[in-house]
């Protein structure tokens, strides 16, 4: 592997998280290598029950505690690796201050029996100390940053009189309040509208940029990640299959899997629908994760796990000129060929 | 051939519950305690003619010339008033307290679980009539009431146990309720509604199987409540007669002799106390079983 | 073919809210839907667009019969259903219309095997048991492709897609005419969907079904649909072929609506449009054009006059005062 990329700002390396069942310890996540450098976005798409949620909670040390294990591997962020801290310094350093992250579901976030306004004041209290009211005007400041109207009026109400929309930018001010570095965004938009959705994501986007920050985006939309991310990575059964700059992954997919999750996107009438007729071949148990839905899976796949390796394909040749970092990986033996 | 097959794929998803309910029981180390004490309880209640070392003096024999001995490798916990070795009565007695705190519950199931699935699933009336009858029974004190009707019953077991089921039903018509109505509305019960079910089999296909997680929870806890309220009912006067060995009658008679013989109070009062204690820590263990968000993995 | 399956005509349904002031109790009106006119060919597949709070649902459960109308009037088959008994309803309709949820893990009631959930309305409606009623099941099986040995198993032993396959086999057991498929892919992942949708297709053709299809995802919709059905606050503002509305919407809102959704041919998120502000409430919806307070062509008359549907071509037809002129 080249060591051109010396230093990520947010780094996973070999991480392995594994749940304890009653029927022994069950692996969910095995990723090799994720790194996003500063002010980048990145997004993470997988089917459910990949393990995009369960990464999100390693990363902010909230792991279910008895039933979650942490069996390998380092997350490094900004030098210092996230899975080393204890409780206490995640909560007083980390947790909420430099890492920040939004959940899918808007209304279970935010408490039913206060105002946004006792919502948002005990965060900024706690966290820059303000009272009464300069705790109110940086209140009202961090609505306006999401762009609410009417915010005088608005910080009164309590959750349950909002629409879905205002709910999800209140949690954004609330998430973003103290500067955060890092920002993990779990689905922010999967319970609410179209039409809500592209504001949502145009107001991460503004906000990325004025406060470089990082983000990792997990969706399960192919479409929405490539328009919102530059980078993204396909996750399948915990395992990282392919990943890369998002307009590559999409319109030059390598992996097998990829291939048939962006051919499953419906597009008209006319255009039939490719799918892969679910499994067609026995698990391996000691193999590749994708062999029993793989079309062009062989022998080996069933006895090696196939790692992460480099492409140049077409499509990143030709981004080559403006773009740094254009490789492709793809953890498949046959990667690159056609189906 | 086939149908042994398909019976053995019908219980399979029986047999791994149970194997789950083991897993998360055996998890807690109290209820771990608990779990082997329950078992211990019932291998007794079944048991206690071959384990009991005087299975007569139980019921009728009396042996007074022994009276009132403490506890000796003779008599493992010490004698009665009329000689009766109080270990044997003890563990029969462990057979009547289950077996009337089983059939007490029982019935209290039977009686309230349709009724709070018929509040909860018919709405409108129905609803308001069983409920306003609930909050009545419900604005007794529980004691009291059982009192009341077991005496106005006459005194005896049976009777007991009829006028504890009689009190307690409220209790589940309520919780049952509550889940019925937040069960109405879920799409299975739309799409039944959609195909043209009919409304009885709705409540009682549909809604009540989901909503008897939390009831039985409550019914697996109050055992130990219902074993404490008949002891208090035997104790005076109203429950169990003698010589039933009762465990709260066993303590009702020792009254007189509590002064000189202290172990005559002393070991059914201990029965009673490790029984309603093992009901109540693993009645914990089965909620955490059946919630389900305990058992995602 | 001139013969509509369903025909739906200024079909009102209104909710009361209680709004409790200190010492007056003031009765109001949710108008979830208002006035909706509606023919639906035997064979068509009609998609039903909007944002939640249109009136989608409300629409769906009424034409099931599940809540009652306020006004107006549903022919099916000869019968207005708004108004027959629960018993006709039962006896006559419901064999013919079924529908499949959009959550295929609550839609199937988790104390139940297989074969029952299945079973349920051959039970009901054709009453069978025993052998008969596992054969037919077991056919019914076959027919979403899931294995006969599902007979025997929990609903929650599936995958969502096989759950919903599980779902449509039930929808399907009494051969009816009419299947409302509400959002039925929006819980499960992009393969399953694919599966589902191409299921659906194929079930279409074999079984000679109607569809009415629910969904916010306009893919889903292009995918399945031959009509397409826009709906904003409890009324149509556009209707029309499924190439058409795609391709040439002309009301603003469709429009909207359309430029709102990411895909796949898209680069970048400029290319993204939103709507500003949240959808009215529905019980003081605004007066004129319900769209008027978030229209980005709003004229002075869209305030004032309500428009009416007009033919914009042959099937096409939207309310909009833009297509006055």
């Amino acid at each position: 592997m080249t060591d051109q990329k010396t230093q990520f700002y947010f780094e996973i390396k070999d991480l392995s998280v594994g749940f304890r069942t009653f029927e022994g310890i069950k692996p969910v996540l095995n990723i090799e290598g994720l790194g996003i450098n500063r002010g980048e976005t990145y997004g993470l798409v997988g089917e459910s029950g990949a393990g995009k949620t369960v990464l999100a909670l390693t990363i902010l040390g909230l792991l279910p505690k008895p039933a979650g294990m942490i069996l390998n591997g380092s997350i490094l962020f900004d030098g210092v690796d996230l899975l080393k801290q204890s409780e206490k310094q995640m909560a007083e350093i980390y947790r909420g201050k430099r890492l920040a992250m939004i959940f899918q579901d808007p209304m279970s976030t935010l408490n039913p029996v206060f105002t946004v306004w006792q919502q948002i004041e005990r965060v900024i209290t706690r966290q820059e100390g303000l009272k009464g009211k300069a705790c109110l005007k940086r209140s009202l400041e961090l609505l306006d940053m999401v762009k609410l109207p009417d915010t005088m009026n608005l910080i009164d109400k309590y959750p349950h009189e909002l629409s879905g929309g205002q709910r999800q930018r209140i949690i954004i001010a609330i998430a973003l309040s103290c500067g955060a570095e890092f920002l993990i965004a779990d689905e922010p938009t999967r319970n609410l509208d179209v039409t809500i959705q592209a504001g949502i994501l145009k107001l991460i986007d503004e906000l990325q940029r004025d406060f470089k920050m990082s983000v990792l985006f997990i969706g399960n939309n192919v479409s929405l990640v490539n328009i919102f991310c530059r980078n993204a990575g396909i996750l399948y059964r915990g395992k990282l299959v392919e990943e890369g700059l998002s307009n590559c992954v999409v319109q030059n997919p390598l992996h097998p899997y990829t291939q048939t999750l962006i051919s499953a996107i419906p597009r008209s009438k006319s255009e039939k629908l490719k799918f892969s007729k679910t499994i067609i071949k026995p698990e391996a148990e000691n193999g590749c994760p994708y062999f029993s839905r793989c079309t062009i899976g062989k022998e080996n796949c069933s006895t090696h796990v196939p790692m992460l390796r480099e492409f140049r394909t077409e499509s990143s040749a030709e981004s080559l000129n403006d773009i740094q970092n254009p490789v492709q990986k793809a953890a498949c033996f046959y990667a690159g060929g056609t189906i | 051939m086939t149908q042994n097959s398909n019976l053995l794929r019908a219980i399979q998803p029986a047999v791994r519950e149970l194997k789950v309910t083991f897993y998360l029981l055996n998890r807690n180390l109290l209820q771990r305690i608990s779990m082997v004490i329950i078992l211990l309880l019932i291998l007794i209640a079944i048991f206690a003619p071959v384990i009991a070392p005087y299975p007569g003096h139980a019921i009728s024999d009396t042996n007074p010339k022994d009276k009132l001995l403490p506890p000796s490798r003779q008599y493992l916990f010490g004698t009665d008033e009329l000689g009766r070795d109080l270990f044997s009565r003890i563990l029969y007695g462990t057979r009547i307290s289950l077996r009337t705190a089983l059939l007490a519950v029982g019935l209290a199931l039977l009686i309230g679980a349709p009724l709070g699935a018929i509040a909860g699933g018919l709405g409108g009336i129905a609803d308001e009539i069983i409920m306003r009858l609930t909050d009545i029974f419900l604005s007794f004190p529980p004691l009291l009431l059982a009192i009341a009707i077991s005496s106005f019953l006459g005194p005896s077991l049976e009777n007991a146990i009829l006028a504890i089921a009689i009190s307690w039903w409220p209790w589940y018509t309520r919780i049952i309720r509550g889940q019925a109505v937040s069960i109405r509305e879920r799409q299975f019960v739309r799409a039944a509604r959609a195909i043209g079910t009919p409304l009885p089999k709705i409540i009682f296909s549909h809604i009540l199987p989901n909503t008897l997680a939390p009831v039985i929870v409550q019914a697996s806890m109050d055992i130990g409540g219902v074993i404490l309220t008949i002891a208090s009912l035997s104790f005076l006067g109203l429950g169990a007669q003698p010589p039933i060995p009762e465990w709260g009658l066993l303590i009702s008679s020792s009254r007189t002799y509590f002064l000189n013989a202290w172990w005559y109070s002393t070991f059914p009062g201990i029965a009673i106390f490790i029984t309603v204690m093992v009901f109540n820590l693993i009645g914990d263990g089965i909620r955490e079983v059946l919630d389900p968000r305990t058992r995602k993995f | 073919m001139n013969q509509p399956l369903i025909k739906v005509e200024a079909l009102k349904k209104y909710f009361p809210v209680r709004s409790n002031h200190l010492f007056k109790t003031q009765k109001q009106w949710v108008k979830a839907v208002d006035g909706i006119d509606l023919e639906i060919q035997s064979g068509e597949t009609i998609g039903l667009v909007g944002e939640s709070g249109c009136g989608k649902t409300t629409l769906v459960n009424v034409l099931l019969r599940l809540e009652d109308s306020t006004e107006g009037s549903i022919i099916f088959d000869g019968l207005d259903i708004t108004r027959v008994s629960q018993k006709m309803m039962r006896d006559k309709v419901r064999k013919n219309i079924q529908i499949v949820f959009q959550d295929p893990f609550w839609s199937l009631n988790p104390r139940m095997l297989v074969r029952n959930v299945i079973g349920e309305p051959l039970s009901v409606h054709q009453k069978l048991s025993g052998l008969a009623l596992s054969e037919k099941v077991e056919s019914l099986l076959d027919m979403v492709g899931l294995p006969k040995d599902s007979l025997y198993k929990y609903p929650h032993e599936f995958s969502g897609g096989q759950r919903q396959r599980i779902a449509i086999a039930r929808a399907l057991a009494l051969e009816p005419k009419l299947v409302v498929l509400d959002e039925p892919t929006s819980s499960i992942d992009i393969l399953s969907q694919a599966q589902i949708l191409d299921l659906l297709q194929q079930l279409k053709e074999k079984l000679g079904l109607t569809y009415i299809l629910i969904s916010h995802d306009l893919s889903v919709v292009h995918y399945l649909s031959d009509r397409i059905i826009v709906m904003y606050l409890g009324k149509i503002v556009e209707q029309g072929p499924s190439e058409v509305i795609f391709n040439q919407p002309v009301h603003p809102y469709t429009q909207a609506l359309f430029n709102a959704i990411p895909s796949l041919s898209m680069q970048n998120l400029s290319e993204l449009q939103t709507i500003e502000g949240n959808v009215p409430s529905a019980i003081n919806p605004p007066t004129g054009c319900r769209f008027h307070t978030r229209c980005p062509r709003v004229m002075p008359i869209c305030s004032e006059i309500e428009p009416k549907a007009i033919y914009v071509d042959k099937d096409h037809q939207a309310a909009c005062h833009l297509l006055k002129s």
